[in-house]
């Protein structure tokens, strides 16, 4: 099969050096910042590359806490390792500039909440998290279902069983 | 460098790995949280659709 993109683990072959979103902080992490957060496992870089091997995008997945406010005792009875629940962070979530206008932005975010739900097999998480950088992505994972929290506007959050149904849907 | 900047440093490195890993909520964030896990909801048009096209680009589609 000779599919015109593909996702995997961000490697040492990888040109990483000429990638450019047009969002600094993004591209800085990516120069400079992501083969150390790699090398001692702080976060898992993936990348989707064309069949030129160019990197088209990046993201990058953490494990995190929720740390939750006082609860009633019986919600926190139905509630799994309370008060801090385990969950996955979408750290960060990029693409390349000549890429953009494709929707490989959605394509690369389903990759990421895939990955993440597979991964509950091994270790487990109640759901993604993400900081958006700015009002465009903000909206960016609202349209894809995410919810907002009402205190950290730019914090959104997806449960882990809701991205097991919708993988789960055909 | 002297000490100190590398402490400086260190310690602002070491925050912002905090900031982002552990996600202290509010009342009402801890709220929307619990209520998201515990009652999940069916996948929207939205996602139905971005999970097809995925599988189709990705070429995981089942025969």
């Amino acid at each position: 099969m000779n599919l015109e993109y593909r996702v995997e683990p961000l490697g040492a072959s990888h040109d990483r050096i000429t990638f450019n979103s047009g969002v600094v902080e993004l591209d800085h992490y990516f120069h400079h910042q992501v083969g150390q957060d790699a090398r001692r496992k702080a976060a898992a870089p993936f990348v989707m590359l064309d069949r030129q091997d160019a990197i088209v995008g990046y993201y990058t997945l953490s494990a995190c806490g929720l740390y939750l406010s006082e609860f009633p005792e019986a919600i926190v009875r139905k509630l799994p390792r309370y008060p801090v629940l385990p969950a996955t962070l979408l750290g960060r979530l990029a693409i390349s500039r000549s890429h953009q206008g494709k929707n490989l932005g959605r394509v690369l975010l389903l990759d990421a909440l895939n990955r993440s739900w597979r991964n509950t097999s091994e270790v487990g998480s109640v759901g993604v998290a993400v900081d958006a950088l700015d009002e465009k992505a903000r909206a960016f994972y609202l349209h894809h279902e995410f919810i907002q929290l009402g205190d950290s506007p730019n914090r959104l959050f997806r449960s882990m069983a809701d991205i097991e149904k919708a993988f789960s849907t055909r | 460098m002297t000490d100190f900047v590398l402490h400086s440093a260190e310690v602002a490195a070491q925050r912002t790995i905090e900031d982002r890993t552990i996600m202290v909520l509010s009342a009402r964030d801890s709220e929307i949280i619990v209520d998201a896990i515990l009652n999940p909801r069916e996948p929207g048009p939205v996602m139905r659709k971005a999970v097809r096209e995925y599988r189709e680009i990705m070429g995981l589609n089942e025969p």
